[in-house]
C-alpha cells in the first residue's frame, strides 16, 4: 500500500489528496495517516513547514489567501529511491 | 492464569480513545496508582470481580504504535510480552476507526488473546459513520465489543467476554494478523531462521524479526547481545540490503487496515457527500477543471466591459472631461507651458489612469472572491498540470498567480518556494502573468482598437500571455534546468462561504494603493513624458521626445508602431499604466476633451493596436518588479537574462503578430 502511494506520487506533478484515496481504495483519513507516516520514516516532507508565522513579516500576508489551509508534501530523495525499487516488483505486491 | 484465580487484563488503546472511562467504570474504587518500575510514567491497575473470579486489570500508557520510540511504547509492548496478561482488550474509536487499527496490528502479533472495544459507536453515529461489529469481528478473527463507554453502554457484555476469552482463549481468539508485504516474506523467513534459537523467551521469534526489519532500536540492541558477532554480522547484512524493508513492514499493516475498513466502515450515503467533494469532482477534473477555470476567467473579463468599460466612461466624461476643461478656463491667459502641463501632462495622463478605477475594482473584487471561497487552491492543482511540464509544483503556483495583482509581491512570494532551481524559473516567468496594470491597459484599448471585438481579443491575449509562459518554462526547464521533476501530494482545503468584509477590505487595500501610485509615481512620469514632449518648442512633433522615438522608430516599423506608441510602451517601464497616461499626453487626449480612445481609434490601425498590446502583455515589467528580481535572486546576471528575454520576446512577438495581422488585412 505504502510503495504504491510512493509510486504515484513520484510518477511527477501535484496529486490531489482525495484523488490519491480514491486510486488506493483506501479512506482520505487512512490516506493521512499513511502521509504521516512517510513522513516520520523520511520519504514524504511537508513543503509549507516554510511558513514565518508572523504575517507582518511575509511577503505574502496581503493574499495569503490563495491556498489558505492547503497542506503539501513533496516526495524526498529517499522516497524516489524507494519507489523506484518498488516500481521493479511492484506490480505483484499491489494484488498480494 | 498466573495467580490462582486471578486473571490479568491488559487495557491498551491510543490516547483519547475511552480508556480511562473504561478503567474506572470496571475498576471504581479499587484503583492503584503509582509509577511503572523504573520509569517515571504512571501506572494504574485495579480490580473487579465477575462470576466469583477476580480480574486484575491494567491500564496500559496510551500509545499509537509499539515502536521504540518512546518509554510509554515501551512499556505498553513489554506488558504484553513478559507479563502474558491472559487478555488483552485494545480499545478503538469506532469514529477514527482508521487510526486505532494501526496499534491492534502491532498488538495481535504478540501473541495474547485479543477483544476489541469498539468505542464511541454513539460519536460515530452522529457523524454520520457506522461500523458493523459483526462483520469487523468476522475479518479480524477476534471478538469486537460495541460500546459507548460514556454512557455506560457495552461494558457489561465486555465483561462477560473477558471472561469467555480467559477460559477459552483459542477457541474465542484466531486473530487474522497482519503480513508483510508478499516481496519481503522471504527476507523475514531468512532472518527468522537466523534468529530462532536465540530470541529469549517470551518474545515472539517472528515479531523480534518483524522489529529488526522495523530497524527497532531497542529490538537490534537486543539481538546484537545475542547473537555472535558472525551470526549478527549475517543479520545486519540482510538489514543492510533492505533498508527500506520498514515500508514493507508499515505497508503491509496498512493493506491489512484498509481490508478492515472497506469490510465494516459504512460509509456515508450518496446525499450525504460534502459540498466539497461535489464540487471538486468539477473544479479538479483534469478537463472539466481547466474549463471551469478559463470559464471562470472569462467571466471575470465580461464582468470588466459589462460593468467596468460604462463606469470607465462616465469618469472619462464627468470627472477627467470636466477637470480639463475647468482648468483650461481657470489657467485661460496663463502661459501655455502652464496650460499644457496641468492638462496634458498631469490630467491628460494620471487623469486617464484614474479612469482605470472601475476595472480595477473587478479585477480585485473578483480576484479576493476566488480566493476567500477557496478556488484559488483547486486552480493551482489544475494548473499543475502545466506547472509540471516545467518542472514546477503547485506551490509555485501560488505566487504566480499573486502576479495577476501585482509582480512585486509576487516576485517577493517566491520566497516561499523552497528550491533554489524552482524559485529562479518562478521569477523568470512571474513577469509573463499580466497583472492589474497590464489588464487595465489591455481592457481600456481592446474595446479602442477592436471595438465589439475587445473583449475577446483581450481574452485571447491573456490566454496567449499564458501559453507563452508555460512554452517559456517548459523550454526554460529543459535547456536550463536540466529537466528536473518535481512529486507532490496537495490537500485541498474546504470550500467556504466568502465573506464579504474581507473581500472588501482587500479591494479597498488594493484600490488605494493604485490611486496612491497613480497620484506619485504615474504623476511625475506624466510630468516627466510631457515636458519631454513639449519642450524645446511647444510642439509635439518637434519635442525632444519625438527625437527620441523617431530614432527608435526603425525597430517601431517592424512591429507596426509609430514613435508615440514606441514611447508609450518604454514609459510603461516605470508602471504599466503610464503606457496610457503617456499615449494621453503624447495625443493631446485632456487638451482635445475627445477622451483617448476616441483619438487613438481614429490614428491607430487595428494590426498595430494588437502588436501593441501583444508587446504590452510580453515586455519588460515595470521598475519595481525588475527590483524586486535583483532582490529575490541577489544576481544582476539572473535580472538581466530576465529583462533580456522578455525584450527580445516582446519583440519577436510583436513583429510575428503585426506582419500576421497585416497579412489578413487588419
Amino acid at each position: 500500500m505504502l510503495e504504491k502511494l510512493l509510486r504515484l506520487v513520484a510518477a511527477g506533478g501535484v496529486h490531489s489528496h482525495a484523488v490519491l484515496a480514491q486510486e488506493l481504495d483506501v479512506t482520505e483519513a487512512l490516506l493521512d495517516q499513511m502521509i504521516e507516516e512517510l513522513v516520520r520514516l523520511g520519504y514524504l516532507r511537508p513543503v509549507d513547514a516554510s511558513c514565518p508565522g508572523r504575517c507582518e513579516d511575509c511577503p505574502m500576508h496581503e493574499t495569503c489567501g490563495i491556498g489558505r489551509g492547503s497542506r503539501l508534501w513533496v516526495l524526498t530523495e529517499r522516497g524516489e529511491r524507494a519507489a523506484r525499487a518498488s516500481g521493479a516488483g511492484g506490480s505483484q505486491a499491489d494484488h498480494g | 492464569m498466573k495467580d490462582e484465580g486471578v486473571i490479568t487484563v491488559a487495557l491498551a488503546g491510543q490516547p483519547n480513545v475511552g480508556k480511562s472511562t473504561v478503567f474506572n467504570l470496571l475498576t471504581g474504587l479499587s484503583q492503584h496508582v503509582g509509577n511503572w518500575p523504573g520509569k517515571t510514567v504512571e501506572q494504574k491497575s485495579g480490580t473487579y470481580t465477575y462470576n466469583g473470579t477476580t480480574f486484575r486489570l491494567v491500564d496500559l500508557p496510551g500509545t499509537y504504535s509499539l515502536t521504540a520510540n518512546s518509554p510509554e511504547e515501551v512499556i505498553a509492548r513489554e506488558f504484553i510480552i513478559r507479563e502474558r496478561p491472559d487478555v488483552v482488550v485494545v480499545i478503538v474509536n469506532a469514529a477514527q476507526l482508521e487510526r486505532s487499527l494501526y496499534l491492534l496490528a502491532e498488538i495481535l502479533p504478540l501473541g495474547a488473546p485479543v477483544i476489541v472495544g469498539l468505542n464511541m459507536t454513539d460519536v460515530a453515529e452522529q457523524e454520520g459513520m457506522g461500523v458493523e461489529p459483526a462483520v469487523l469481528q468476522a475479518a479480524l478473527g477476534v471478538p469486537v465489543i460495541p460500546m459507548a463507554a460514556s454512557k455506560n453502554q457495552g461494558v457489561d457484555r465486555l465483561v462477560e467476554t473477558i471472561d469467555a476469552v480467559a477460559r477459552d482463549p483459542a477457541g474465542l481468539c484466531v486473530p487474522k494478523m497482519p503480513d508483510i508485504r508478499a516481496d519481503h516474506r522471504a527476507v523475514l523467513q531468512d532472518l527468522e531462521r537466523l534468529i530462532a534459537g536465540h530470541v529469549p523467551v517470551p518474545y515472539p521469534v517472528s515479531w523480534v524479526a518483524l522489529k529488526l526489519l522495523e530497524g527497532d532500536i531497542e529490538v537490534t540492541r537486543l539481538m546484537e547481545e545475542r547473537l555472535s558477532p558472525e551470526q549478527w554480522a549475517q543479520v545486519h547484512n540482510i538489514l543492510a540490503k533492505h533498508e527500506d524493508a520498514v515500508v514493507a513492514v508499515a505497508s503491509g499493516r496498512y493493506d491489512w487496515i484498509g481490508r478492515m475498513i472497506r469490510a465494516a466502515l459504512v460509509r456515508p450515503r450518496a446525499g450525504q457527500i460534502g459540498l466539497t467533494e461535489r464540487l471538486d469532482r468539477w473544479a479538479t477534473h483534469p478537463i472539466g477543471g481547466l474549463f471551469l477555470l478559463t470559464g471562470i476567467l472569462g467571466m471575470v473579463f465580461w464582468l470588466t466591459y459589462a460593468v467596468g468599460a460604462p463606469l470607465q466612461g462616465l469618469i472619462d466624461t464627468y470627472l477627467v472631461g470636466a477637470a480639463a476643461d475647468w482648468v483650461t478656463g481657470l489657467a485661460a491667459g496663463g502661459p501655455a507651458w502652464l496650460v499644457g502641463l496641468l492638462v496634458d501632462g498631469v490630467i491628460g495622463g494620471v487623469g486617464t489612469v484614474i479612469t482605470f478605477t472601475p476595472i480595477l475594482l473587478i479585477f480585485f473584487a473578483a480576484l479576493g472572491l476566488l480566493e476567500d471561497t477557496g478556488y484559488m487552491a483547486r486552480a493551482a492543482y489544475v494548473m499543475d498540470r502545466f506547472m509540471h511540464l516545467m518542472g514546477l509544483h503547485g506551490k509555485s503556483f501560488l505566487p504566480l498567480f499573486l502576479g495577476f495583482g501585482c509582480n512585486v509581491p509576487s516576485v517577493m512570494g517566491t520566497r516561499i518556494i523552497e528550491s533554489r532551481r524552482a524559485q529562479l524559473l518562478t521569477i523568470l516567468l512571474i513577469p509573463l502573468v499580466p497583472c492589474t496594470g497590464r489588464l487595465a491597459v489591455l481592457a481600456f484599448l481592446a474595446p479602442v482598437f477592436f471595438g465589439g471585438w475587445g473583449p475577446w481579443i483581450s481574452f485571447g491575449l491573456v490566454i496567449g500571455a499564458l501559453m507563452v509562459l508555460v512554452a517559456s518554462g517548459v523550454l526554460f526547464n529543459r535547456f536550463l534546468f536540466r529537466g528536473e521533476r518535481a512529486a507532490f501530494i496537495m490537500e485541498l482545503p474546504l470550500y467556504h462561504v466568502p465573506n464579504a468584509r474581507t473581500i472588501g477590505l482587500f479591494v479597498w487595500r488594493h484600490t488605494v494603493e493604485f490611486l496612491k501610485k497613480a497620484g506619485s509615481i504615474i504623476l511625475v512620469v506624466s510630468v516627466i513624458v510631457w515636458a519631454l514632449s513639449y519642450f524645446p518648442g511647444g510642439d509635439v512633433e518637434t519635442s525632444w521626445l519625438a527625437q527620441i522615438g523617431r530614432w527608435l522608430a526603425p525597430v517601431g516599423t517592424l512591429m507596426g508602431l509609430d514613435w508615440k506608441l514606441l514611447v508609450a510602451l518604454f514609459a510603461s517601464f516605470v508602471a504599466k499604466e503610464n503606457s496610457v497616461a503617456t499615449l494621453g499626453v503624447l495625443y493631446g487626449a485632456g487638451e482635445q476633451g475627445g477622451g483617448l480612445a476616441q483619438i487613438l481609434s481614429g490614428v491607430v490601425t487595428p494590426a498595430a493596436g494588437l502588436s501593441f498590446l501583444t508587446v504590452q502583455m510580453l515586455f519588460v515589467p515595470c521598475v519595481a518588479t525588475v527590483a524586486a528580481v535583483r532582490q529575490e535572486t541577489g544576481s544582476w546576471r539572473w535580472t538581466v537574462l530576465s529583462v533580456l528575454f522578455l525584450l527580445v520576446l516582446s519583440f519577436v512577438g510583436g513583429v510575428a503578430v503585426y506582419q500576421a495581422a497585416a497579412l489578413l488585412g487588419l
